[in-house]
């Protein structure tokens, strides 16, 4: 096996590592998922709900129930009732998410029937209001038009499921279902108008394709047959009633994500996770694989070897690099991926890059220190010490600093020293690096609310930054390779 | 071979060199025995030989290579077999064997088999699934002379290699040195057991405060300090008289339990011979004639001045 391939499998394998990359991974996905998902009006409801329709046949009416979810996706093991002339039927939902029960009926000119469902939550037992289903004189419901589920992918909740139960329960002819959007303030106006041409379906959902420009909108659904001729859409729950065109809601919780929303939402929670856990994976994997081995002797067993003190040290680095490099690409793809999901947006490119970069210099730079101060130190403990301390001081601690000196002297938040002393702390720990990367990329400097700066005024671009990362990463590490090529 | 020329190491300049302007040679198919008091620098004269530190002043060559500017080629050629092997304590033999074997070309060599055939050579062959962690230090040991063997190197350095060593596992490095001196290895064995050391160098470099004091050849550890001479005659009553004149004019008669040594040799080591002859010529009939020089750690303590056996290590 070649040194180094060993190397990067004895940092990777360590228990430690593992244990920080899974913590990374996981607590920026999770914090990605409980940002998204709680931002995301498309936050599919855990409770069901039944679309009813129906048809007779003889003298027997069968009632169907559709349970789905917020998505409009079949929903099993809800127990829909139906309560005709004081008795109770009942039918529990399959995979399929259907429902239906078959009742013995004398005349079918007028039915009233009662409807609701039970179904089960965290051991709990919940039961949905009783509403009345009424048939009026139809031998089967025809389409029936129910809104309200969303779509994960662009968070419109201008989605809705269609129903069409036909003569003995048949499935669709070819229809064309129509979405009209009008403007609030003028309903004769259809500014927006979306076509689809189904057939052969009991239940379907539909999600028109939606901009934000639409938002407020008041839109309505209609259905025709292929000819042309409109086709009424029944509603038992409105008392058995045939409509033209049934209201949808408004679009009214679409709010398109943009590349600057999203850098946004990411220094607002994730970053704070991987400040955390960045430097800690990256300071104590460097004790652990080099400052230790060096400071115990163990590193004496591999030095014997045909390697020079200065390939030894490279060769572990860069072992060490690659993990910290893992971690925040992979934390940034599951990220990445996350909210897409609810936002149907990736990351840009460069933000990717940037972000990937950012820590990546900052868990580096860490490492580097670690480096150069495993060869001034000689004791283990000691050198244990100092790597707790630097990270204390240099990363838990490094924000509170300033904000200390700032109270010291009564320096107030709105003067330009404010954010010249938080800059230069920034620029002084590999810690306060994702802190610059946001004021480039978000115009906020600093934690605890942060404040707007411009950030080019105060010199913070592309240049400065990547030429402080790069010293950064490569002074400390330099030094360190110095050291070892020079002192014992 | 091994070349140390005018090696200094100074640790700190507060406490004097360590290793004081050492000059020394280690050929091929040589066993050099290094001896010393503690502190005297043999380790530090091992280690700087390996690469593990850097000489102050001077230089060391191995195989011709400089271990500081051609270090990769030098090393190439080193086994070292540290007092207190120090390894990664959670990773087990066999993949820290092949870690190492990484670092070596292999030359067309069935590395997996040398290891097994190492590990099982050194008797560790059964506790592959242990981690190192988990090894006695007898064990690290048996497992340091195996990595140290690794690539066969030409030549190996021997740091206190029998201390942790139960009587089986003494033997076992006694019998390796021979066996390496006979494959042309040069060896380094610093030991503070001297009559190893006695019985199986071919030289002995007796260093004290870093600088070398003394190289003891083969046949001048076989004649260390004065000689004496173990002789048994037949007889000896019958012809005590003519033994005596003859004696007499070599050295002092001393008799100890029925044997005459004679002490305070008056005649050269090369005309010891003679004294023999004589006897030998005047009849009588001479059942032993063992001339015998001081032990290597009689001689040692002599030269360096030391009675105090505790400090020596």
């Amino acid at each position: 096996m070649r040194p180094i391939f060993y190397e990067i499998k004895r940092t990777l394998t360590s228990r430690f590592v593992i244990i920080l990359i899974i913590a990374i991974v996981g607590l920026s996905s999770l914090l990605a998922y409980e940002n998204a998902s709680s931002l995301n009006s498309s936050n599919v409801p855990s409770n069901p709900n039944v679309a009813y329709g129906y048809f007779i046949s003889n003298n027997n009416l069968t009632m169907v129930g559709y349970v789905y979810n917020g998505y409009g996706e079949p929903f099993k093991d809800v127990r829909v009732y139906y309560q005709y002339n004081g008795t109770e039927y009942s039918s529990v939902s399959s995979s399929s998410g259907f429902a239906n029960v078959t009742i013995p009926i004398k005349s079918s000119s007028y039915i009233s029937m009662q409807v609701n469902y039970t179904y089960k939550q965290f051991g709990r037992t919940l039961s949905s209001p009783v509403v009345q289903y009424i048939i009026y004189g139809l031998k089967n419901s025809g389409l029936e038009v129910y809104p309200g589920i969303y779509n994960p992918k662009n968070s419109s909740n201008l989605g809705f499921i269609v129903m069409y139960i036909g003569e003995n329960g048949s499935l669709a002819p070819p229809i064309k279902i129509s979405v009209l959007g009008t403007n609030p303030t003028n309903f004769s106006n259809i500014l927006y108008n979306y076509s689809l041409n189904v057939s052969s379906f009991s239940v379907i959902k539909i999600f028109p394709p939606m901009e934000s420009a639409y938002k407020n909108y008041t839109f309505f659904v209609k259905a025709e047959n292929i000819d042309g001729s409109q086709i009424k859409i029944y509603s038992g729950l409105e008392g058995g009633k045939l409509y033209s065109m049934v209201p949808i809601y408004r679009l009214s919780t679409y709010v398109p994500y943009t590349q600057d929303s999203i850098q946004k939402l990411v220094f607002s929670g994730i970053t704070s996770i991987l400040d955390l856990f960045v430097p800690l994976l990256a300071i104590f994997t460097s004790y652990l694989t080099y400052g230790k081995d060096r400071t115990s002797g163990v590193l004496e067993s591999v030095l014997k070897r045909p390697v020079t003190k200065g390939e030894l040290i490279t060769t572990r680095f860069v072992s060490n690099v690659i993990a910290i490099l893992i971690a925040s690409t992979v934390a940034m793809l599951s990220v990445d991926l996350i909210y897409h999901y609810y936002f149907s947006i990736y990351f840009g490119t460069t933000f990717f890059i940037d972000l990937v970069w950012t820590y990546f210099v900052e868990g580096v730079a860490f490492l580097s220190l670690i480096y150069l101060i495993s060869h001034i130190i000689k004791s283990q403990g000691s050198l244990l010490g100092f790597a707790i301390g630097i990270f204390i001081v240099m990363d838990l601690f490094w924000q509170v600093i300033p904000y200390s000196i700032i109270s010291a002297l009564g320096i107030s938040s709105s003067s330009s020293s404010y954010v010249i002393i938080n800059m230069i702390f920034d620029y002084l720990s590999p810690a306060g690096y994702s802190n610059l990367f946001q004021a480039l990329l978000t115009g906020k400097l600093g934690y605890f609310g942060g404040i707007i700066i411009n950030p080019d005024f105060y010199g913070i671009n592309y240049f400065t930054l990547f030429t402080s990362g790069l010293l950064w990463i490569i002074v400390p590490f330099i030094i360190a390779y110095f050291l070892a090529k020079i002192r014992d | 071979m091994i070349n140390i020329k005018n090696v200094t190491k100074i640790y700190s300049k507060k406490m004097g060199p360590a290793v004081d302007n050492l000059t020394l040679d280690i050929m091929d198919g040589e066993i050099m025995g290094l001896v010393g008091l503690n502190g005297a620098g043999k380790t530090t004269t091992i280690r700087m030989i390996a690469g593990i530190i850097l000489p102050t002043k001077g230089n060391i060559k191995v195989d011709g290579f400089d271990i500081i500017k051609d270090k990769v080629k030098a090393s190439h050629n080193i086994g070292w077999i540290p007092e207190f092997p120090n390894y990664e304590p959670n990773a087990k033999p066999l993949s820290l064997m092949k870690y190492y074997a990484g670092f070596y070309e292999n030359n067309g060599i069935d590395m997996s088999k040398r290891i097994m055939e190492l590990l099982e050579m050194v008797g560790v062959s059964n506790d592959l699934d242990k981690k190192l962690r988990e090894y006695s230090q007898g064990m690290k040991k048996r497992f340091a002379i195996a990595e140290s063997l690794i690539n066969d190197p030409k030549n190996l350095l021997f740091d206190e290699t029998l201390n942790g060593l139960d009587p089986e596992g003494v033997k076992f490095v006694r019998n390796l040195i021979i066996e390496l001196k006979s494959k042309g290895r040069s060896i380094l064995l610093s030991s503070h057991i001297l009559s190893e050391v006695e019985a199986l160098a071919d030289r002995v470099a007796i260093i004290s405060y870093g600088k070398l004091v003394k190289i003891l050849t083969k046949k001048d550890l076989k004649n260390l300090g004065k000689i004496k001479i173990y002789i048994q005659i037949l007889n000896y009553d019958l012809n005590e008289e003519k033994i005596k004149i003859i004696l007499s004019r070599y050295g002092e008669i001393n008799k100890i339990d029925g044997e005459i040594v004679l002490t305070d040799i008056n005649v050269k080591d090369d005309d010891i011979p003679e004294i023999l002859n004589e006897l030998v010529s005047a009849g009588l009939s001479v059942k032993k004639f063992l001339p015998v020089g001081e032990s290597l750690e009689e001689y040692f303590f002599k030269l360096i001045g030391e009675k105090n056996e505790t400090n020596f290590l």
